[in-house]
């Protein structure tokens, strides 16, 4: 075994919308946190995304005991010394800050998920949505570049909302046309962009029962908390975020490396509480 | 001599024209529709009167067509796309055709007899919108404006597919691609591909084709393209992004018989 | 549009319908039979059955829109949102414990002592029905038909005669009560009487101006599909023929100014028929009639050959037909109701349903000479119906009658 105290390893969760990467110490404290937009080539975001989380934690690349990936392009990232799937990344990372069991939601740009995470942190179950109703974060993108916001405007115009507006179309596309039609019939934007979270929450709902304890991590839920709101208010239990949720996945993949490299932060750390 | 105006209020682009009697474009204006469609028809109204070197006390009468076309409170009278695309296609090309549409969120297949008339017409399925936003998104993706995407097509070298129906998911396979280190220009053509088949879809296309919209007007390689994969000459109109606007407007000249509630606002 | 004053007397047979389920229900005074809506009723009405109809509670259910709340439910259990939604809003809506029945004095759907269904309209009825009979733990029993049939022949109707012969011993065993045949043939003239009174009804629809739409149908028709072989059925559908007729002979119209005609193929979109009601009358069009509510006319019962006569009606019937016998179907009420052009629904969850998949509009069009349009919708899901996509497609198939009409007039002229 390596000594433990001074490893650190990073993870990049390579997505369709973003790129992450976090360092964590090899007791899982995040020492940096980059995220980009994925635009062109995966492997140029991989390179920028990891540069970047070095640079946040004033560490250099020879410093890595490892590198792990996960996400739609993780193949992409070429210095990456693993690979992990997502549902296992998201579990294990959303896992290391709640420990304790969760029916776990992850919203991303594409096809979300449920994923029942177990008492040690596993993927014991995965669910995605079906194939109609995918689209999700890119599909609030496109909302938002209806109502001339930014992304992150969509947020605060949904905050201001007060009766979400109809946009029940399980197609991205068409969503999209029904929020122009309720513009049209005179829905105030705030409704509109409160709409369209509810129609996100409508979508995890369909996948199947959500038993509490119910957690969010991914883009959506670190961008969009009206997201679950709605959620919260169509299952009628409390919803949280995971913390840091758009990091979940590239911590999972950093905590996958200590846990290759034998140091598994958080055991390790509880080891030493003993 | 009269003027007039038709104004398109699409879901993404409101295009307005000024003709005149013998039907010449004096002017046209095409501004975002936004969040608010009223005010986006007044902006494009305005700015074509100006192109036009007309006052709004010179137009005779103002039609709308378009998504938005009852929004357009000043209108006089409205028309759907459908018709309008097909009286402005008409007005150019004589004899029977098949318009081709392809707008910001669908697509339209309008078959015309040889006397201008419709006989049908189609609209993109429900799931399966083969449409200028699907452009739009895979621009994003390539991290390029849209109008580049022709010059990337046009230097493609390699014959990508995109297999899938919907465009969510054509977009994710395009990643896929983009993923596996395919050169952007084959990807922008794999996109033009991809919409060309879906609309190739819609309907036969026997005899002459006349293309209409804005993809039309951004992106002539997809129109080569489109023409190959049809097996038939492809007419691109004059401004054939203003096409419903110049129906609506020609709609508007010739005083043609609204349907429904609009016909109370017709002057006479 | 100009409202029926029979909309009155209608209330009140389909809630006298509701309250003896009711009744039913809480005192046990009668055994209950879930049915499909084609039948065989008149057996279990012989027998002395309450009988619930599901697709008639399903209907309800996406013509207050609530079944949008409903069917998520259920496809979280594993039901695809691909398969009938008729299935999914009912299933859903008793998950949640909620039902449009409560204005009638229901706390519930009315609990099942058996299930019969009767598959020459879809299988999905037969595993809607396996769904409560499981839950429940009650017989689910019926009719496997043959579909898709060219020519209805003597073996088939002879095989799914047999098929209700054999419902009848587990029937009796439920009801607690052997099959009557003079009652049987009874309730087999009965049910003939509304099949006749109802096609008279929406015969009257041949007149310029139509007297009722489609969208009238489709109320309307409740007592057919409920109540068939009852009095109560035939009384309401006497009122309604009567004021219909009167219609005609002082030429009310249903749609005031009526310039053009349709006829409508498929599922009604139930959620959005006000809607499109509404949509039409601005277009100053009647949608004079459609096959829809012409399911519920059953020319071949006779009571001298009850059960017989009752395979043949399931079997003549257009949606077990081949694209052949549809298509001539359609021809002949283009020609009875004369209308200008056919509106097909493409009825998402619902494909035996849905004339629009092996190219009949086309077909039609072609054979016809008269526009056909194609609606993309859903009888319950209303996530498969664009209100914008519709609007543009119904008020451009206007326009286009519009202007060949114009035309039409100046080659008669020239």
């Amino acid at each position: 075994m390596t000594d433990g105290t001074r490893v650190i390893a990073a993870g990049v969760d390579a997505g369709t919308e973003c790129l992450k990467a976090v360092i964590v110490s090899a007791d899982g404290q995040v020492l940096g946190r980059a995220v980009v937009a994925s635009r062109g080539h995966f492997e140029a975001c991989a390179h920028e995304v990891l540069a970047a989380a070095l640079d946040d934690a004033q560490r250099d690349a020879g410093s890595l005991a490892g590198i792990g990936a996960t996400g739609f392009a993780m193949n992409c990232v070429t210095k990456a010394t693993l690979t992990s799937t997502d549902a296992a990344c998201h579990a294990l990372g959303a896992f290391h800050h709640l420990r304790h069991a969760m029916t776990l939601v992850e919203i991303g740009g594409r096809d979300p998920h449920v994923i029942t995470v177990d008492d040690a942190g596993r993927r014991a179950d995965a669910r995605s949505v079906r194939k109609c109703a995918a689209g999700v974060g890119s599909f609030l993108m496109f909302t938002a570049r209806h109502l001339d916001v930014s992304a992150t405007g969509l947020q605060d115009l949904a905050a201001a909302g007060e009766r979400p507006a109809r946009v029940s179309s399980y197609c991205s596309v068409f969503s999209t046309t029904e929020v122009l039609e309720r513009l049209r019939e005179g829905a105030r934007r705030e409704e509109i962009a409160l709409g369209a979270m509810y129609s996100i929450a409508e979508r995890i709902v369909e996948m199947g029962p959500l038993d509490a304890p119910l957690h969010v991590c991914g883009g959506v839920a670190e961008f969009f908390p009206g997201v679950l709101t709605a959620l919260s208010t169509l299952t009628g239990q409390p919803v949280r975020a995971v913390p840091e949720p758009i990091l979940t996945g590239a911590l999972g993949a950093a905590l996958k490396v200590l846990e290759a490299v034998g140091v598994a932060g958080e055991a390790q750390s509880v080891e030493a509480v003993r | 001599m009269n003027y007039w105006t038709g104004i398109d209020c699409g879901s993404w682009a409101t295009k307005a024209v000024i003709i005149d009697d013998d039907a010449q474009l004096l002017g046209s204006a095409v501004v975002r529709s936004g969040a608010d469609l009223s005010g986006a028809s007044a902006r494009a109204f305005a700015s074509a009167l100006t192109v036009a070197t007309r006052a709004r006390s010179e137009i005779s009468a103002v039609w709308a067509t378009g998504f938005g076309r009852g929004s357009v409170g000043f209108a006089d009278g409205s028309r759907t796309e459908l018709d309008c695309h097909g009286r402005g296609a008409a007005h150019y090309v004589s004899g029977a055709l098949v318009v081709l549409d392809i707008g910001g969120q669908d697509a339209k297949v309008i078959r015309l007899d040889d006397g201008g008339r419709r006989l049908a017409h189609r609209m993109n399925r429900k799931c399966a919108a083969g449409t200028g936003s699907f452009l739009d998104e895979i621009a994003l993706r390539l991290g390029v404006e849209p109008q580049a995407l022709d010059g990337l097509a046009r230097a493609a070298t390699e014959e990508l597919e995109l297999s899938s129906f919907c465009t969510v998911f054509a977009g994710t396979e395009l990643l896929t691609l983009i993923r596996a280190g395919k050169r952007p220009s084959d990807l922008a053509s794999a996109a033009y591909r991809s919409l060309i088949n879906r609309v190739a879809s819609m309907d036969v296309f026997p005899g002459r084709v006349v293309a209409t919209g804005g993809v039309i007007a951004y992106h002539p390689t997809l129109v080569r393209m489109l023409s190959e994969k049809l097996g038939s000459e492809i007419v691109v109109p004059p401004h054939p992004q203003e096409m419903g606007a110049f129906g609506a407007a020609l709609a508007a000249r010739d005083g043609a018989a609204a349907v429904g509630p609009e016909a109370t606002h017709v002057r006479t | 549009m100009t409202a029926l004053t029979s909309t009155a007397a209608l209330r009140e047979t389909m809630g006298g319908h509701f309250h003896a389920l009711g009744d039913a229900a809480v005192h046990k005074s009668a055994p209950i039979a879930w049915c499909t809506s084609v039948g065989p009723t008149e057996l279990l009405r012989a027998l002395g059955f309450e009988v619930f109809f599901p697709e008639n509670h399903a209907a309800m259910l996406g013509a207050a829109r609530t079944s949008q709340r409903y069917m998520p439910v259920v496809h979280a259990q594993g039901y695809s949102p691909d398969i009938c939604s008729y299935l999914t809003s009912d299933i859903g809506a008793y998950l949640t414990g909620e039902t449009p029945l409560e204005a009638y004095g229901l706390s519930g759907v009315p609990q099942a002592d058996v299930l019969v269904f009767n598959t020459n309209q879809c299988r999905d009825v037969r595993d809607w029905f396996e769904w409560y009979g499981r839950r429940w733990n009650v017989p689910v029993i019926g009719v496997r038909s043959p579909r898709a049939l060219e020519h209805v022949t003597t073996d088939d109707v002879d095989g799914v005669t047999k098929q209700i012969e054999g419902l009848i011993p587990v029937l009796e065993a439920v009801a607690g009560a052997r099959l009557d045949h003079r009652r049987l043939s009874d309730v087999v003239r009965a049910s003939r009487e509304c099949s006749d009174l109802w096609e008279a009804c929406l015969r009257t629809a041949a007149h310029r101006p139509a007297p009722l739409t489609f969208f009238d149908g489709t109320v309307h028709m409740g007592p057919a599909v409920v109540l068939r072989g009852t009095e109560s059925a035939n009384a309401y559908y006497r009122i309604l023929r009567a004021e219909l007729e009167a219609r005609v002979g002082a030429g009310t119209a249903a749609i005031p100014g009526e310039a053009y005609r349709l006829y409508w193929d498929g599922m009604p979109i139930w959620g959005r028929l006000r809607a499109l009601s509404t949509l039409f009358e601005e277009f100053r069009t009647a949608v004079a009639a459609s096959t829809y509510c012409n399911s519920w006319i059953f020319p071949a019962l006779d009571p001298a050959e009850p059960l017989r006569s009752m395979a043949r009606a399931a079997l003549e019937l257009f949606i077990v037909r081949s694209e052949q016998p549809k298509e001539r179907y359609i021809e002949e009420m283009v020609a009875r109701y004369d209308v200008d052009g056919i509106v097909f629904h493409d009825c998402r969850t619902c494909p035996n349903n849905s004339n629009t998949r092996y190219g009949m509009p086309r077909r039609l069009a072609d054979r016809l000479g008269i526009p056909t349009l194609v609606l993309d919708g859903d009888v319950n899901d209303l996530r498969c119906f664009s209100d914008e996509q519709a609007r543009t497609n119904i008020e451009g198939f206007v326009e286009q009658l519009a202007d060949a009409r114009p035309a039409a007039t100046r080659r008669v002229t020239a």
